[in-house]
């Protein structure tokens, strides 16, 4: 049955992405084909325009952002960072480390040795990830038994038996903090919940649900924060915290190119990182897509077992 | 500990940056400390070669070279580059001249695109240090003058040679004279005493 | 809370008091309490005296104890992490190659520095001039009096805007307007004795 399910999901999730392609090259009308055409030679030439191109190595940023080195450059050691890397490939050879981001669903396995068969499972949805290099660590987030648990894991830790992403998916916001304050149902996600698969080459969707507070008290002024993923924030204003909102803002601060600066890792550099590391990261990816088809493929559960 | 950030991507800047920012200090704070390096930032520029105490000259280089490095890597039509030049240039005539007159000048360099020369100190202070920050490239007379390396240029050889050739026939000289000096001071000598000798008998 | 009480209840009976005085006037003097008349004898002024003064003595900053020697001499001298007094002697001064003053290592000669400071101010009036307040989209050339752009790599010169100065080329700025020589370096070994210095 979970594995009819799961297909009906796989061929629904299918047809939402083929939908939002675009077609109009695979139409048999030739103005349309034209068009889709002329679109791409503008593409061209705007991109033959901008001076440089971008190093495809760049973009495992995203999916491995805890393989860059800390910005602060008192914290910065090439050898300890060198030795680091080596020592998380090791890791990940032993034990897959999928690619989530913050607002994807995960069930993590630790081992305990107090609980029955040595093993503890939680699900949660991630609402951070910090730290750099084998300290790198992810916070998952549920509720309970109506009550709201958060654990912090290291990513690399070796007691760690299995990290699962149930969903794969982005949220509007870098971190999910106050999700603390939100209605719980934002928070409860199913320690039964089935993964959900999405086919080979697919963008992460970014979901872009709007978050419900619980009237104040909160734990943080949530309406200084410049948070995309809170719908009805304005209602538990006071006139004072709009006043006070409006005089603390700091508009120079996005055009502040050294501050910037100061936390990202420049381009020359993460290009020797993720040369370095590539290829080891590509195997890995590639060994995994074989498991999940066989996983896929595999023969049917029959109604006894 | 801090994970870095991953939503933009920046070029190396090819000068030491300190792990801090320098606060500058002034009435309106942080808002203020923009405020000033955007008016300096403009002025280098449009003049290409300003005057001015060091710490402020630092901070408004490293900007400088972020906000030239940012319209290179993005070029003209990117429309947070435009923002961010509109933001950084006041005078809106010199967003036109990054883009059209400075990124092409700086596209192809290995090296900094600005130069911090360090100008003389007033007369019996240790407070002020200025500096004078030029774009590469600019139209005025350098500052720095390239010793040129002329040991090995012909005039210069055939000069140390006639120089050596003069010393050492000096030198010879002399040491003829030596000999020549002792034997005239040793007759001088020997005469006065023969001399003194004789009024001595008489 | 209860200051702010007792003063409210004060107040209350003020008004109260004020009110009857008001309406009815002082009440008669034959309910008046009796006061006794007695006199206390008047306190004849004490003759003054030091020791009402200073008394059983006053506490006057004063030193406990010996300054050391070497507390002395850094006081008179100062120390490395604190601040030098004695004087220190300059041993980083050079001289320029090109004018023979003097100036301090890593740093512009004056001299130099005030020339070029002048030549470049005239030119940046200049440059303003001829620019304007248009959008800049070119590059700048300088040329002094009596100067014109060499004919060759024409192109080159296309893409620049020039700028005319109203003064003769002074004697050390080069005559190079570009910082790499537009001439090659020759390959023949005979030279010229005119062309030596």
């Amino acid at each position: 049955m979970a594995v009819t399910l799961r297909k009906s999901t796989e061929l629904f999730t299918v047809a939402k992405w083929l939908t939002r392609r675009d077609c109009r090259t695979l139409s048999s009308l030739p103005e349309k084909a034209k068009l889709a055409s002329l679109e791409v030679t503008e593409k061209a030439e705007t991109s033959r325009r901008r001076p440089k191109k971008v190093n495809p190595l760049l973009e495992n940023r995203h999916a491995y952002p805890e393989f860059l080195p800390d910005p602060n450059p008192k914290w910065r050691n090439s050898l300890r960072e060198k030795l680091e890397r080596a020592d998380m490939l090791k890791r990940r050879n032993q034990i897959d480390i999928p690619e989530f981001y913050v607002g994807s669903i995960l069930a993590v396995t630790i081992a305990d040795p107090h609980s029955q068969g040595k093993t503890n499972r939680f699900v949660g949805i991630c609402i951070e990830r910090k730290g750099c290099g084998l300290r790198a660590e992810f916070t998952l987030r549920n509720v309970v038994d109506h009550q709201g648990v958060e654990v912090r894991y290291d990513l690399y830790d070796p007691t760690i038996h299995k990290i699962q992403v149930l969903r794969v998916e982005k949220r509007l916001d870098d971190k999910l903090f106050y999700l603390r304050d939100a209605l719980p149902e934002y928070s409860t996600f199913s320690f039964d919940m089935d993964p959900e698969i999405l086919p080979e080459g697919t963008p992460v969707p970014i979901n872009p649900v709007k978050v419900e507070l619980k009237p104040k008290p909160w734990l943080e002024r949530w309406e200084r924060q410049e948070l995309q993923g809170i719908s009805n924030i304005e209602q538990y204003l006071t006139k004072k915290d709009k006043v006070r909102r409006e005089l603390r803002k700091t508009p120079w601060e996005k055009y502040d190119l050294m501050k910037q600066y100061r936390k990202t890792i420049p381009i020359e550099e993460q290009t020797d990182i993720w040369s370095e590391v590539n290829s080891q990261l590509q195997q890995l990816q590639l060994a995994r897509k074989k498991s999940t088809r066989k996983r896929t493929f595999s023969a049917p559960k029959t109604q006894l077992g | 500990m801090n994970q870095a950030e991953v939503s933009k991507l920046v070029s190396k800047l090819r000068m030491n940056i300190k792990p801090e920012h320098r606060r500058l200090k002034n009435l309106k704070g942080p808002e203020g400390r923009i405020d000033k390096l955007r008016k300096t930032v403009t002025g280098l520029i449009k003049f290409e070669r300003i005057e001015l105490n060091i710490n402020r000259g630092d901070e408004a280089r490293q900007y400088a070279e972020r906000l030239i490095s940012e319209a290179i890597r993005h070029g003209d039509c990117h429309k947070p580059t435009m923002d961010m030049a509109n933001f950084w240039l006041l005078e809106k005539q010199l967003v036109h001249k990054l883009f059209k007159v400075l990124v092409p000048r700086f596209e192809n360099s290995t090296v900094s695109y600005t130069k911090m020369i360090k100008a003389p100190k007033a007369q019996n202070t240790e407070h002020t240090n200025k500096i004078v920050l030029e774009l590469r490239g600019n139209p005025y007379p350098d500052l720095i003058v390239k010793q040129p390396n002329n040991r090995l240029w012909i005039q210069n050889v055939l000069l140390d040679a006639a120089k050596y050739d003069y010393r050492q026939s000096k030198i010879s000289e002399i040491a003829a004279n030596i000999g020549k000096d002792t034997q005239l001071s040793s007759s001088s000598l020997t005469a006065n005493n023969k001399g003194g000798t004789q009024k001595e008998e008489s | 809370m209860f200051p702010r009480f007792i003063q409210v209840v004060q107040h209350l009976k003020n008004l109260e008091r004020s009110i009857l005085l008001s309406l009815f006037g002082h009440p008669p003097k034959e309910l008046a309490l009796a006061v006794s008349v007695n006199q206390q004898p008047k306190p004849t002024p004490k003759a003054f005296s030091i020791h009402d003064l200073i008394g059983d003595g006053f506490l006057l900053a004063v030193p406990k104890f010996r300054r050391t020697v070497e507390k002395r001499l850094n006081r008179k001298f100062g120390w490395p992490e604190y601040v030098w007094k004695p004087f220190v002697p300059k041993t980083n001064l050079k001289t320029c190659h090109e004018c023979g003053h003097h100036h301090e290592q890593g740093r512009l000669c004056g001299n130099c520095y005030k020339k070029i400071g002048k030549e470049t101010k005239e030119i940046q009036g200049e440059i303003l001039k001829k620019l304007g307040s248009g959008p800049i989209e070119q590059d700048v050339i300088v040329l002094y009096e009596g100067e014109t752009l060499p004919d060759q790599q024409k192109e080159f010169w296309k893409g620049k805007r020039i700028v005319e100065m109203k003064k003769e080329r002074p004697q050390w700025f080069s005559k190079n307007l570009l910082q790499k020589s537009t001439q090659q370096p020759s390959k023949s070994t005979d030279v010229k004795p005119t062309d030596l210095a």
